[in-house]
């Protein structure tokens, strides 16, 4: 009986050895083809799309596959576009400063508060994160407009005669708005690199001598400064790319390279145009992931 | 720095007083973890807290260093009240069980944290952060960041930074937790030295009981939020008064026991019978004995205050320098006693089931309370 079972047990991989590595191969071959094929498809290959259509030209509106730096020379040769380009840059730094320093101030009170509190108030601040964009951006021009809430709440306080039109349709409210629309993605990765911050380096500082004050500015600003500024980065990507707030509270002075962009694609029909700004942009897009990246890991090291 | 001579764990109580905890108690809420302690801790002593976990050990200390306020009590440090002193006004300094080093700042900046938030001058503090690495042996690391360094020498550091503003007592929760027992058994002879050369108070939390006694001037034995009992280490191990304590620290006999009150009061146990000092409740309650206080010897020859019994061998464990004796108190008795003895002073004779005459002291029984 143990003979048997022995011999029986011993033929079958054997048998087997010979099939399974066959289809063991055919499995993984199948599961790398997924995990490197599925993202080429739906990212690398409309990038490359973009990329090479950068490279081509119009001729009376009809798209001409011959390869030309002609764009890019346009680009920069053009000073409109140079112009919107470093206003967007602009106007994207100061929406990602704003962001970082309200940002920063709202996740230090939450981080600062203990208990349910704490995180119920965590919730609250990122909510409008699942909240659609184009209402939040509809929200921000019923209080910034002409009749808004801003403007009633100002003529009521007696601050002003009558309702002004200050807030609305220019790059002022289009920084409002995305510094209000983005806050949250600033939020949530200041209030993890503060979680970072581990409660014992707040306990050792004061227990060294350091006042709140002190404790604040030697430990906690330093540590979660690096993780700050990564999130800062992300809201500034995400308003360099933003066209949908500029054309909705912008007005004729909220001109920015996003629509620029979707201008090309839209009214003027010169797709070559466009997809080489949308490179231009996501150049500059790689570059600010690249300093964030770096600033992270500098600040890892240490 | 000036104070007490540095001394042994035997003269624990030569110590001015420093601190006194007056019925120091913690509760959240419903549930006590500290029920209220009286203690005082000596100027330059090495006080050690020891106990399982959950036993309130780290609450005394969060107390002292002022993270945790009493919720009854008070702190006095030279007769002055500092229960509501904030942590950064106390002349305490702590070594985190973690370290808590800052990950951001090199050594030599994380050993001058506590100099710089009191705005002392830099030349003033370049120079006792030298000195006070020179002492831990940590001269070479001062630029290198806290990652880079191994267990051992983060714990010097953490070290360094609670010493270098010559607070008047040092507080070291669990400080040798996380290192090998090899390292653990090195950091422990260097604390020692430390504590010893600069002659500062010394509160450590431990639940190892080997390095309680090893380093200690005096023991703090605490479990579920009580104190059992304080003493020198050698009263701790000899002269446990409860039998938590009597169990806490190595092999110990413990036997049941009869106390008679009035005005001979007395204990009665398998061992006999013998007066008491002092008076106590009559009632049941037991007695221990370590199985080394035992050695071999003849009823003829017990000498005042040692008593002898003979008791029947049930077995015998070589363990090298010792040997380890279960001996059953007389014949038909319930109780057994380990006995301990040097190996060469058991000669060859004894053998399993033979009867073998125990002595012992009277003076090393200890009577538990219950």
């Amino acid at each position: 009986m143990t003979d048997l079972s022995l011999a029986a047990s011993g033929a079958d991989p054997a048998i087997a050895g010979a099939r399974a590595p066959h289809r063991r191969w055919l499995r993984r071959t199948a599961l790398r083809l997924a995990v490197y094929g599925v993202p080429a498809l739906l990212i690398l290959v409309p990038l490359a799309t973009f990329l090479v259509y950068s490279f081509w030209t119009t001729v009376d509106g009809r798209v001409v596959q011959s390869f030309t730096l002609a764009n890019y020379v346009d680009f920069l040769a053009k000073p409109v576009y140079r112009g919107v380009f470093t206003g967007t840059l602009w106007l994207a730094s100061i929406v990602a400063t704003t962001s970082l320093i309200f940002g920063y101030i709202i996740a230090y009170l939450v981080w600062r508060l203990e208990g349910r509190l704490r995180y119920f108030l965590l919730l609250l601040s990122v909510i409008p994160l699942a909240m659609n964009y184009i209402v939040k951006i509809y929200a921000m021009r019923n209080i910034l407009g002409y009749n808004g809430s801003l403007n009633w709440l100002l003529v009521h306080a007696g601050l002003i005669e009558a309702p002004s039109k200050l807030f609305i349709f220019n790059q002022t409210a289009v920084m409002i708005t995305m510094a209000v629309i983005y806050l949250p993605y600033a939020i949530l990765p200041i209030f993890l690199s503060l979680e970072r911050v581990s409660p014992s380096l707040l306990a050792a500082s004061a227990d060294l001598g350091g006042r709140p004050g002190q404790t604040f500015r030697n430990v906690v600003l330093p540590l979660s400064l690096p993780g700050s500024i990564v999130g800062a980065l992300f809201v500034m990507v995400l308003a360099l790319g933003d066209y949908l707030t500029p054309q909705m509270v912008g007005g004729n002075q909220g001109f920015t390279f996003g629509r620029a962009i979707w201008s090309q694609f839209g009214m003027a029909f010169n797709w070559p145009f466009g997809a080489a700004l949308a490179v231009v942009l996501l150049l500059s897009v790689v570059l600010i992931i690249l300093v964030a990246a770096a600033i992270s890991r500098h600040a890892r090291v240490k | 720095m000036i104070g007490a001579p540095s001394t042994g764990a035997d003269a624990g109580m030569s110590f001015r007083n420093l601190i006194h905890l007056a019925g120091v108690g913690k509760s959240y809420g419903a549930v006590n973890v500290l029920k209220p302690v009286d203690l005082t801790i000596g100027d330059g002593e090495f006080l050690t807290i020891l106990g399982p976990s959950g036993s309130g050990k780290t609450t005394i200390l969060r107390m002292l260093g002022g993270f945790t306020p009493p919720s009854t009590g008070r702190i006095l440090l030279d007769g002055v009240d500092i229960t509501d002193m904030p942590i950064f006004e106390r002349p305490f300094n702590t070594v985190f069980q973690d370290y808590a080093l800052f990950p951001h700042m090199s050594v030599a900046k994380n050993v001058g944290y506590g100099l710089k938030m009191r705005r002392r001058p830099r030349a003033e503090i370049d120079a006792k952060v030298a000195d006070v690495l020179a002492m831990v042996e940590l001269s070479d690391k001062a630029g290198r960041y806290p990652a880079e360094l191994s267990g051992g020498q983060r714990q010097r550091v953490a070290l360094a930074r609670a010493i270098v503003c010559e607070p008047k007592v040092v507080l070291l929760d669990e400080p040798l937790g996380a290192l090998d027992a090899e390292l653990r058994r090195s950091m422990q002879d260097f604390l020692k030295a430390l504590q010893r050369r600069i002659r500062t108070t010394f509160v450590f939390i431990t639940h190892d009981q080997e390095e309680a006694i090893s380093m200690s001037d005096r023991i703090v034995v605490m479990d579920h939020g009580k104190v059992e009992q304080v003493g020198t280490p050698k009263d701790i191990y000899y002269r446990p008064q409860s039998e938590f304590v009597a169990k806490f620290f190595g092999e110990n006999n413990i036997l049941p026991a009869r106390l008679t009150a009035g005005a001979d009061p007395a204990i009665e146990s398998p061992l006999g019978g013998h007066a008491l000092h002092g008076a106590a409740p009559a009632g049941t309650c037991s007695v221990a004995i370590r199985p080394e206080s035992f050695s071999l010897g003849e009823a003829a020859n017990t000498a005042a205050g040692q008593r002898s019994m003979v008791g029947r061998l049930e077995s015998l464990t070589f363990l090298g320098a010792t040997t380890q004796l279960v001996v059953r108190l007389g014949d038909g008795s319930p109780h057994t006693v380990k006995v301990r003895l040097p190996t060469p002073d058991l000669g060859e004779g004894v053998g399993i089931g033979e009867a073998v005459s125990l002595r012992w002291s009277t003076a090393d029984v200890s009577v538990l309370n219950a």
